[in-house]
């Protein structure tokens, strides 16, 4: 005799069956009828309990997967509506595989005002829709901080701020990101609780290893915050490899890691143009059928030198305003024009004059500020930075430069200011020159570019050069050290399509 | 510049409009000590009306921040937008005052 409890029942046909056959069953068994039709129906009430277990879980699974997928189409369109556009740079190839809960990884790609190529990769970890969500807080930053031109540096440390902030406490986001100079052909790198990424030469080995070294986003206090870039100056040919841990991690039918191992042999001996393809054969082989338990992504960034050239900054040689819209002003300002003009607005007054510049007043302001309070106080009234660092030094520099300002009988400040078109795309060029012996601005820059994460807003002194650095595309200065050029970046050329 | 100081919901506010410069740094001197004079335990800088803001004015609000500190009041940044935001949050600001 069967007995009920092992019945798997399917429906009600089957119920009926079962009874009837206990009916039917030999005289001798009836005895036992009331015990069999118990049986049954507790049979039926664990069916039933069953079955509304079933529709709940349908149900909300049906309702998780249509949360994630509106999570992850807001995230990639909402937050970046030229997503696509931008992950089809053609120095990037990329390959992704979304697991069925959606493990959390995210790539980002965006080109700042010069050229250099940013690329993200994030991991959220954790999956599913609370993985999309936390990685909310960085994604808009890092579009909108790359089309203003901000640096890695300052663009990593605004992301760990926006992701301490706004993700609860104990939820972080791993973090990679790439920038590619083309032009000075350097590659940085910052590495927070991601695998380590690496170079490789035109033949596809590794040279040169960025492992993780940093927390990932949204783990440390901004004090404690490392946002130091690691940096490569690379040679044409050689290509970055960025992966996710889903990648490294994908089980195999035994159970073993594709792992570094893997990856390095897939990759070893190969032309730039085959690696993608012959990884993600390597991976299929590996896992053979079997379901990934996280997103895999597998980026590849070609490094070429070269791109698009600015022009030489500080040329002494004059351009020629050979594109129709390009325009030019110098002004020449002498000791007594430095003592009764207020020189900055002036400057700024007729700048605005220009079209392409009279939107961008906000940043000629501070550029055009700096540069010129640096030429007078430094170069032509000699006053020394390490005054301000005393406790009323705001106040002893400042009677002291009211005071030199009102003797002053030599010295010069030339500025000019200059459209440039190159390429299709226009540029601002200004200089400032002062009369003063010089200093050694181009190791200044070297040394605030080092700072420039770690301690910045406690710098006495080199703020101002910090800022305009911040702010332009390229900043030099000339030998002699009282002469410097900045080019300031004012988007594509539209005076021609008009 | 222009400069005024209030006692708004027990807090001392200075708003600022216009340029913030060297030229402003009388005007904002005494703004500061005004501010910190008043009994509040806050000092908010209003930036909304601030059209242009440099590095001599990052070291203005320095300046008002070790005086706030000796007279064991914080230091608020409000309402900086456009270029002065920016300016603001490349000079790592957000560490030294609290900004909304």
């Amino acid at each position: 005799m069967t007995r009920p409890a092992d019945v798997m029942v399917e429906d009600w046909a089957d119920v009926m069956r079962e009874i009837r056959r206990a009916v039917d069953a030999a005289p001798d068994e009836n005895a036992m009828l009331p015990v069999r039709v118990a049986a049954l129906a507790r049979l039926l009430d664990a069916q039933r309990e069953a079955e509304t277990h079933r529709l709940k879980v349908g149900r909300y699974q049906a309702a998780e997967e249509e949360d994630q997928r509106i999570a992850r189409h807001l995230i990639e369109h909402q937050l970046s509506p030229d997503h696509a556009r931008h992950l089809d740079d053609p120095a990037i190839q990329y390959w992704r595989r979304s697991c069925t809960r959606l493990g959390g990884d995210m790539l980002s790609v965006g080109r700042a005002p010069d050229g250099t190529l940013h690329v993200m990769l994030a991991d959220a970890g954790g999956g599913g829709l609370s993985a999309y969500v936390c990685l909310l807080p960085i994604i808009a930053p890092f579009y909108r901080m790359t089309e203003k031109g901000f640096p890695l540096a300052t663009i990593v440390r605004e992301l760990n701020h926006k992701a301490r902030h706004a993700l609860p406490a104990g939820r972080h986001v791993a973090a990679q990101l790439v920038a590619v100079d083309q032009r000075e052909g350097i590659l940085g790198i910052w590495n927070g609780g991601m695998p380590t990424a690496f170079v490789l030469d035109g033949f596809g080995h590794h040279f040169q290893e960025f492992p993780l070294r940093h927390a990932p986003l949204g783990k440390l206090d901004d004090a404690d915050f490392d946002g130091r870039i690691e940096q490569h100056a690379f040679a044409s040919g050689e290509q970055v490899v960025m992966i996710s841990d889903g990648l490294i991690e994908a089980r195999g039918t035994g159970g073993e890691r594709f792992g570094e191992g893997g990856l390095a042999d897939a990759l070893v001996g190969l032309p730039r143009s085959k690696r993608r393809d012959e990884v993600v054969a390597a991976l299929a082989a590996h896992l053979q059928g079997h379901e990934p338990d996280d997103d895999m992504t597998l980026v590849l960034i070609d490094c070429e030198q070269g791109g698009k050239a600015l022009p030489a900054p500080a040329s002494v040689k004059q351009r020629k305003l050979r594109h129709p819209g390009n325009w030019r002003f110098d002004l020449h300002l002498g000791a007594n024009e430095l003592g009764n003009l207020d020189v900055v607005p002036l400057l700024l007054d007729v700048a605005g004059r220009f079209d392409s510049a009279r939107t961008r007043s906000g940043e000629l302001f501070v550029i055009l500020s700096e540069l010129f309070n640096n030429a007078l106080d430094h170069g032509v009234l000699r006053l020394d930075s390490r005054l301000k660092v005393s406790a009323d030094g705001m106040e002893t520099w400042l009677l002291l430069r009211e005071e030199r300002l009102a003797q002053l009988d030599h010295g010069e400040i030339r500025f000019s200011v200059e459209q440039l078109v190159e390429a299709d795309h226009v540029w601002l060029r200004i200089r400032c020159r002062d009369s003063g012996p010089g200093f050694d601005g181009n190791a200044m820059l070297e040394r605030l570019k080092m700072t420039t994460d770690q301690a910045s807003h406690a710098l006495p002194f080199g703020r101002g050069l910090m800022l305009v650095h911040s702010l332009v595309q390229r900043m030099e200065y000339s030998d002699v050290g009282n002469e410097v050029a900045v080019l300031l970046s004012l988007g594509e050329d539209i005076s021609t399509r008009r | 510049m222009h400069t005024n100081v209030t006692n708004h919901d027990g807090k001392a506010v200075i708003v600022l409009q216009g340029r913030f410069d060297f030229n402003a740094h009388r005007e904002f001197r005494e703004a500061v000590d005004l501010a910190v004079k008043d009994g509040a335990g806050e000092v908010q800088v209003d930036l909304g009306g601030v059209d242009y803001l440099d590095s001599s004015a990052l070291g203005m609000l320095l300046m008002l921040r070790d005086k706030a500190k000796s007279a064991g009041k914080e230091v608020v940044l409000a309402n900086a937008r456009g270029t002065v935001k920016q300016v603001i949050d490349i000079a790592n600001f957000g560490k030294l005052f609290a900004l909304i």
